[in-house]
């Protein structure tokens, strides 16, 4: 009896050294370049893609703000849902899947992943490297929100911020789970913390400007709590990423800017980039945008950015063509130049009037040509300060993705900025109140998912 | 049929002493009709069976006056007979008995690869094509001879690039191949390597019972290639095939399209309106049209008006179809020849297959092919048979010019008024930016920028060549009677290398040089930043695959129990490896190569002004698949009529994901059959034979696993970091697709056997089918794949075959095939009902209760009668003109349903009249019962791309027009919803119904002796649409594409 268990014994082990055999068999991976997301090289390797996290920002802002216009046969030619765009219609102005909304998101369930899979992966002995992954993450992912949060929703009034809808805030790489809008108070709040988070976790300096760092988080930072009105903070966090990098390219310098006739002459990758971002679009093609000509004209001729920002097409009109890309590519990174034009303005604001001024007089200094500039006059009044800066934030920003959140944060505070347009003979407002600041979603995002669309 | 017993009176034996008691023996002889003495045949007496047959067949037994005397044998009517006085006679000797066949059907043997079966005895569906019907055609693939031919197999044209497709769908968005088998294991290259003269037949697995012995990877069918082999103490046998087949060119009138000087006026009224002008001043200088370019030139007073009108009607002459035609096609020549050799003696059998073919396309391309095939069985010892076979093929090919629409100007394409010869004779030369950039970039220093199409492919040639070898080696020994013991292994291994050759003077080439040119406008010089010379890429892939398997045979018969069946396991593995790269400023006389910088934004693009890279196509990839299955399959048969049978298979394999519990599958199949005319109580002559199996097989992609996988894809150009992709979303609900089948057969004979067939019904069931659904893509996703869907579908396949004349030497035989299949979506988890999604041709229609491919279209509204416009009814009923409600918020289940996108009903009818020693066999084959979109005018790529259907010319102009034409009118802007709503409306959509002659071949015979035959024959293929549903001449299998040209085709055949 117990010689005949022993003998089954022993064949169950025999069987069970066939299968194991056999799964050690099929072990084997399968194709040598795929791979689970198991280490930390095969996390960071997902945000290695450029051309999606940091090519593909959102378009629909600067389509929708007012420093360009089409002429109505160019409108013509555009695709319709382009077209109703421009003209702030409110529905079907985005194409189907590859818009702004999905690259947003994508960005955002690159880092979720990320995040995700750094929380498996033991961080010691690596933190360094496991930090800076991580703070990348969170990087992407509050900046895609806040272009996001720029697009499709209504400026930030800490009045009302916890009642208006803000964007759906993903946390989790499963597809499974709903998408439910939040408020925009706790879109800020997350997009703030994700930034702090990425502040903190990142290197001050990295490989490329492409690849985010501290410095680039702590200038987004700023970036965030001016559109929030919070102007201490925004002179806090503008100051301390200046810190870091105060460098101005001096735009008269010829080893800098090689041939101000060229089709693009601003330097690819200078080093007033913080971190590079960008979006192409149709729409903007520097050979159908025209720059609003009164905005054009506010250049002197002897500011160097009349000729480097500006060609001029056989009907006299003017395209933009000083894209820190160096191409069709419209730049929207965090650059020093704003972090001056934000400490300039937030001093202004903060009673800093003279203070203020000089960090434009250091800006300007290195745009207009060698021994032209005049400082400004400290004298004036905080309001003509604070509208001289406003003015030369528009001159040098322009076509950086930013004209559509100024405008909704200078109509809180009661600018009466309202745009208008023209076409086949009708014309088509946008007043400073309207709700329709806030983009509509994509029409195929409010029929696939329980998201609400925002109210006109 | 009328057919009794009938007695001959050679002799009677039979003493009878007593009229009424006496018992008496009777002495007996059976006969077959044909004259054969049959053995073992079984004498009854009063149902009592009393004696069995000698080797003679001869019987004796004792009997009374009165009784009945049956005789049955295997295959021959039963006889039953009353002996009454008139039986004996008084003389002595054998009293004969004659007995005639019953009807049968040919008695053919398949292969499932894994045994042989006779198909009277198995209980699953198979379909078998000999050698004979496949020789009615020629041409390089052996599967494009099949349509037609089988029931229930298809080439799916519409769904599936004309692949083979059997019994229909068993997946969505899964694997859609079907199981290809060349002897005993699935082939891993190109099905096409195989020499079409080396098959000896072909057999389609079609049930599950059938299939599942090849677990997982049968889901779709299978289809098994036998190649022709030696037969033991067979003597020196030879047959030649020598065939050449010319093809004529494309018919590029096929598709109505507007003429080239209607295209010329519509760019000349975009241009008043503005359309692209913008694109002027666009940095990447997309080409404008010359008609564009002279009406520029006079806005922009560089001539006069008249000139540009004068040089715009230069152009309303010239159509790039008649220059194509004249300058690019030419007419294909293809030429076969196959040798095959056989023998055997006692111990040994082999043969040997030599193939070559050739062949030149309409394109000039050229492929060749050399196939050799050797493969030979010995018999050393009564008990242990060894196999061994070698397959080699060779093939190389040099690419030709462009096809139809491969010259790409602007945006891929070109107008209509292109030339590519010049009055002068010289080709046309092409800028491919603005032509008055060109004209002054580089100051006359650059290297020749213009792409000539007619020359510039013998500038980039390509050229590939494949190495396919095969080896197989097998060892049967017969352990005990009755069982063997098989051992089988393949290795196959298949190279095959790539090269295109951009030489110095392709425009690829020059473009590179001249783009990263530095021009020195005040010196006068020119440096070149990229090296000058060729591009050279190169592509190399291995792919090895290795089977072994092990498999005991049983088969075993005592009394009346028969038992066939096979135990075994399989290993496979297949590696495969691929590298591609690149070389620049090569020189292919010297071999001699240059560097370059791969570092993002390396060079400056003197046209562009901005910087780029070198662009880097280098590739290196490694694949390792591992298969582990074991596998039965039972067939029982009790008294040679009541057969029952029963398969299951595990596989388990290496891919990614699929949850390890998942890992081993097991599939399974079961049957039962009665072979009803064997009965006693079947007193009709004909066969008949009924069939039920059900089973269970599965589909697994390994593309699709369940974990989140990236794949990596190089490095980033900036930060020099390893970059990935994502490949796949973790999704831990993803299950095997798996599909149920039930299947109930008929075999039949009748009429003296001269027709005889079967007809299959079967039932499918699939569950958790992989589908694309689209997805919120807020979650970063825009559409997965998952299981989402579950369907069933059912049809029938009938095969008949009939002689239906015969007489002298003149004989009519017949063989319809038939098959149906209507599948119905059971379930579909969809978070994206809109209508928009779903209305491409290709696409899948997720809509419950409706076919897995359907057609579905909004309704028309008619036209508006002021403006052309077209109209469409909104959901509520309302007639309506708001494109975007039309088209972008109404779902599936709100529009019409017109019908299934792929044909319920299809199949063939092959007909062979032989008379004396001519014959001529002509093939036809229909598909029934679905619908199509009818292609029409498409405003926008008109616009875009200069592609105008001549629909253009019936499109509304003027009030009045509504009522004779359906085509809106033209318009601008450009609305693509309206285009859009047109386009997938129901006046657009037709009925596919349509009869076609498949080829004809005429043959003549020469009959030389037993097996000495020499058949000279003519084939003509493709020989176009006989009878059509729709009245717009449309090919609509597949629509939207130039049909197949006819080919005519002569040859040779012989045997020795």
């Amino acid at each position: 009896m117990n010689q005949k268990l022993k003998e089954r014994l022993h064949w169950v082990l025999i069987l069970l050294v066939i299968i194991s055999g056999c799964n050690k068999y099929l072990d084997q991976k399968s194709d040598k370049t795929l791979s689970t997301i198991s280490t930390l090289a095969d996390a960071q390797s997902l945000l290695e893609q450029y051309n999606f996290l940091s090519q593909k920002d959102v378009a629909c802002s600067e389509i929708s703000a007012g420093d360009y216009y089409l002429t109505e046969t160019d409108l013509a030619s555009r695709e319709e849902y382009n077209r109703r765009l421009y003209l702030w219609q409110d529905d079907n102005v985005f194409v189907d899947k590859t818009n702004d909304w999905y690259y947003t998101y994508f960005a955002v369930f690159v880092a979720n992943t990320v995040i995700g899979a750094l929380n498996k992966i033991e961080r010691t002995g690596k933190e360094t490297d496991w930090d800076n992954t991580m703070g990348q993450a969170y990087y992407f992912r509050g900046r895609a929100l806040m272009s996001g949060v720029f697009a499709w929703c209504l400026a930030y009034d800490l009045a009302s911020a916890s009642t208006t809808p803000g964007l759906p805030l993903r946390q989790d790489a499963d597809f499974n789970l709903p998408s439910v809008r939040s408020t925009l108070q706790q879109t800020y709040a997350q997009i703030e913390e994700d930034l702090h988070k990425a502040a903190s976790l990142m290197p001050v300096t990295s490989v490329h400007v492409l690849r985010p760092n501290k410095v680039a988080a702590l200038g987004l930072l700023a970036r965030l709590y001016l559109s929030m009105g919070d102007y201490e903070k925004t002179k806090l966090y503008a100051d301390s990423s200046l810190l870091y990098n105060n460098y101005l390219m001096d735009y008269n310098d010829r080893t800098i800017i090689t041939n101000p006739s060229a089709a693009y002459p601003m330097p690819l990758y200078n080093k007033e980039i913080l971190s590079e971002y960008r979006f192409v679009s149709t729409v903007l093609l520097n050979t159908r945008a025209r720059i609003d000509s009164t905005l054009y004209q506010s250049y002197i001729s002897d500011d160097w950015r009349k000729t480097l920002f500006f060609k001029t097409n056989t009907d006299g009109s003017v395209g933009f063509k000083g894209s820190y890309s160096q191409t069709s590519f419209l730049n929207t990174s965090i650059c020093t130049d704003e972090l001056y034009l934000m400490l300039a303005e937030t001093k202004v604001r903060t009673g800093q009037v003279e203070n203020g001024l000089q960090d434009l007089d250091t800006l300007l200094s290195k745009r207009w040509k060698t021994g032209t500039y005049v400082p400004t006059d400290k004298g004036i009044s905080q309001d003509s300060a604070l509208n001289l800066v406003l003015q030369e934030r528009r001159k040098e920003l322009l076509m950086r993705g930013l004209r559509w959140m100024d405008i909704k944060r200078l109509n809180v505070e009661g600018r009466q900025i309202s745009l208008r347009r023209t076409y086949n003979g009708e014309w088509y407002p946008l007043d400073a109140g309207s709700k329709r600041f806030a983009i509509p979603i994509p029409d195929d995002i409010i029929l696939s998912s329980s998201i609400e669309q925002n109210q006109y | 049929m009328k057919y009794r017993l009938l007695l001959l009176f050679c002799s009677a034996l039979g003493l009878f002493q007593d009229l009424h008691a006496q018992r008496r023996s009777l002495a007996g002889y059976i006969q077959s009709s044909d004259g054969h003495s049959i053995a073992g045949a079984e004498v009854y007496l009063n149902g009592k069976a009393v004696a069995t047959t000698s080797a003679g067949g001869r019987f004796t037994l004792s009997c009374s006056l009165g009784d009945t005397l049956a005789i049955r044998a295997q295959g021959y009517r039963g006889v039953s007979v009353r002996l009454d006085s008139s039986q004996f006679s008084t003389l002595g000797g054998w009293r004969q008995y004659i007995i005639y066949p019953t009807d049968s059907l040919p008695d053919v043997q398949v292969s499932s690869g894994y045994q042989y079966i006779k198909q009277g005895q198995a209980t699953g569906s198979y379909a078998s094509i000999s050698r004979d019907r496949l020789n009615e055609q020629v041409g390089k693939n052996i599967l494009d001879r099949l349509e037609g031919l089988a029931a229930g197999l298809t080439l799916d044209k519409i769904s599936n690039d004309g692949k083979p497709s059997i019994r229909g769908l068993s997946t969505i968005q899964g694997i859609r191949d079907v199981l290809v088998i060349v002897d005993n294991f699935p082939y891993e290259g190109d099905i096409g390597n195989i020499n079409p003269n080396d098959v000896e037949s072909i057999t389609l697995l079609k049930d599950a019972a059938a299939a599942a012995i090849w677990g997982m990877k049968a889901g779709n069918g299978v289809i098994v290639i036998t190649t022709r082999k030696g037969k033991l103490s067979q003597p020196l046998r030879s047959a030649v095939n020598s065939v050449v087949t010319l093809t004529a060119p494309k018919d590029l009138y096929y598709t109505p399209t507007m003429l080239p000087s209607d295209v010329i006026d519509v760019e000349k009224q975009l241009f008043g309106l503005g359309y692209k002008l913008s694109d002027t001043a666009n940095v990447l200088y997309p080409v404008l049209s010359p008609v564009y370019e002279a009406l520029l030139a006079a806005k922009n007073g560089h001539i006069t008006q008249s000139a540009a009108d004068a040089m715009i009607d230069g152009y309303r002459t010239n159509d790039l179809r008649a220059e194509y035609k004249r300058y690019m096609y030419q007419q294909a020549v293809h030429q076969q020849h196959a040798l095959n050799i056989s023998g055997g003696g006692d111990k040994q059998a082999w043969a040997l297959a030599l193939g070559y073919d050739g062949d030149v396309s309409n394109l000039r391309a050229i492929d060749r092919r050399t196939n050799i095939h050797w493969s030979s069985s010995m018999r050393p010892t009564p008990r242990l048979t060894l196999e061994s076979g070698l397959y080699l093929t060779l093939a190389n090919t040099v690419s030709g010019r462009p096809d139809w629409g491969g010259i790409g100007i602007y945006n891929g394409t070109v107008w209509p008024y292109a030339t590519l010869v010049n009055n002068d004779g010289s080709p046309t030369g092409y800028d491919m930016y603005r032509q008055t950039v060109m004209d002054t970039i580089g100051g006359g220093l650059l290297k020749d920028w213009k792409y000539y199409p007619l020359e510039d492919w013998k500038h980039a040639m390509t050229t590939t060549s494949l190495t396919d070898i095969m080896l197989d080696v097998g060892i049967r020994y017969t352990i005990l009677p009755g069982v063997d013991l098989d051992l089988k292994y393949r290795y196959e291994r298949q190279s095959g290398n790539g090269r295109t050759y951009y030489d110095p003077e392709s425009f690829y080439a020059r473009d590179l040089v001249n783009k990263y040119s530095i021009v020195d406008y005040t010196q006068g010089t020119v440096s070149y930043a990229f090296p000058e010379g060729g591009v050279l890429d190169r592509s190399a892939s291995l792919l090895q695959a290795h089977d072994w398997r092990g498999q005991v045979n049983i088969n075993r018969q005592w009394q009346q129990h028969r038992i066939n069946a096979i135990i075994g396991g399989e290993i496979r593995q297949l590696v495969s490896t691929a590298q591609t790269d690149r070389l620049y400023g090569y020189d292919d006389d010297k071999l001699l190569y240059a560097n370059v910088d791969y570092q993002a934004d390396s060079y400056y693009n003197t046209l562009q002004q901005t910087f780029s890279s070198a662009y880097n196509p280098s590739s290196v990839s490694e694949k390792e698949n591992r298969f582990l299955s074991l596998y039965t399959n039972l067939n029982y048969t009790y008294r040679e009529r009541y057969m029952v049978s029963f398969s299951t298979r595990k596989d388990a394999t290496n891919t990614f994901g699929v949850d390890v519990n998942n890992r081993w599958k097991p599939l399974w199949s079961g049957g039962v059959g009665w072979e009803v005319s064997k009965e006693h109580f079947w007193t009709y002559t004909s066969y008949l034979r009924l069939r039920a199996t059900y089973g269970y097989s599965g589909n697994v992609n390994p593309n699709i696993p369940a974990e989140t996988t990236i794949w990596y894809v190089g490095l980033n150009p900036y930060t020099n970091a390893p970059y990935s992709i994502y490949t796949n979303y973790y999704n831990p609900d993803l299950k095997w697709e798996s599909s149920r089948q039930i299947n109930l057969g008929i075999d039949f004979s009748l009429l003296d056997s001269r027709l005889w067939g079967t007809v299959d019904l079967f039932w499918k069931k699939n569950t958790d089918l992989f589908g694309y659904a689209p997805i919120d893509y807020t979650t970063g996703i825009y559409s997965i794949t998952k299981n989402v869907a579950n369907s069933h579908g059912n049809g029938v396949d009938i095969t008949i075959n009939s002689r239906n004349v015969s007489r002298g030497t003149f004989r009519w035989l017949s063989t319809l095939t038939v098959g149906t299949y209507r599948d119905v979506v059971d379930k579909y988890n969809l978070s994206n009902p809109y209508a928009y999604n779903y209305m491409n041709a290709g696409s899948i229609s997720p809509l419950k209760g409706k076919p897995v491919y359907a057609v579905y279209a909004y309704k028309w509204g008619g036209l508006d009668p002021t403006t052309g416009n077209p109209l469409g009814y909104l959901p509520d009923g309302t007639i309506s003109q708001d494109y975007t409600a039309l088209t972008r918020t109404v779902t599936l289940d709100q529009i019409q349903y017109k019908g299934s996108a792929l044909p319920k009903v299809y199949g063939g009818l092959v007909q062979n009249f032989v008379y004396g020693n001519c014959g001529l066999d002509i093939s036809m084959t229909f598909k029934l019962g679905y619908y199509f979109r009818r292609p029409s005018i498409n405003y926008g790529s008109l616009y875009e791309g200069w592609n105008g259907h001549a629909d253009y010319y019936k499109r509304w102009q003027q009030p009045g027009d509504e009522t004779k034409t359906n085509v809106p009118s033209m318009q601008y802007p450009l609305a693509s919803y309206r285009d859009f709503f047109y386009a997938y409306s129901d006046i657009l959509v037709e009925k596919g119904d349509h009869l076609r002659l498949k080829y004809l071949n005429v043959h003549y015979d020469i009959t030389l002796g037993d097996f000495r035959k020499v058949q000279v024959y003519v084939n003509a293929s493709n020989l176009g649409i006989i009878w059509r549903s729709n009245r717009y001449g449309i090919d609509p299998d597949p629509v939207n594409s130039i049909p197949a040209s006819p080919s005519y085709a002569l040859g040779i055949r012989c045997n020795f």
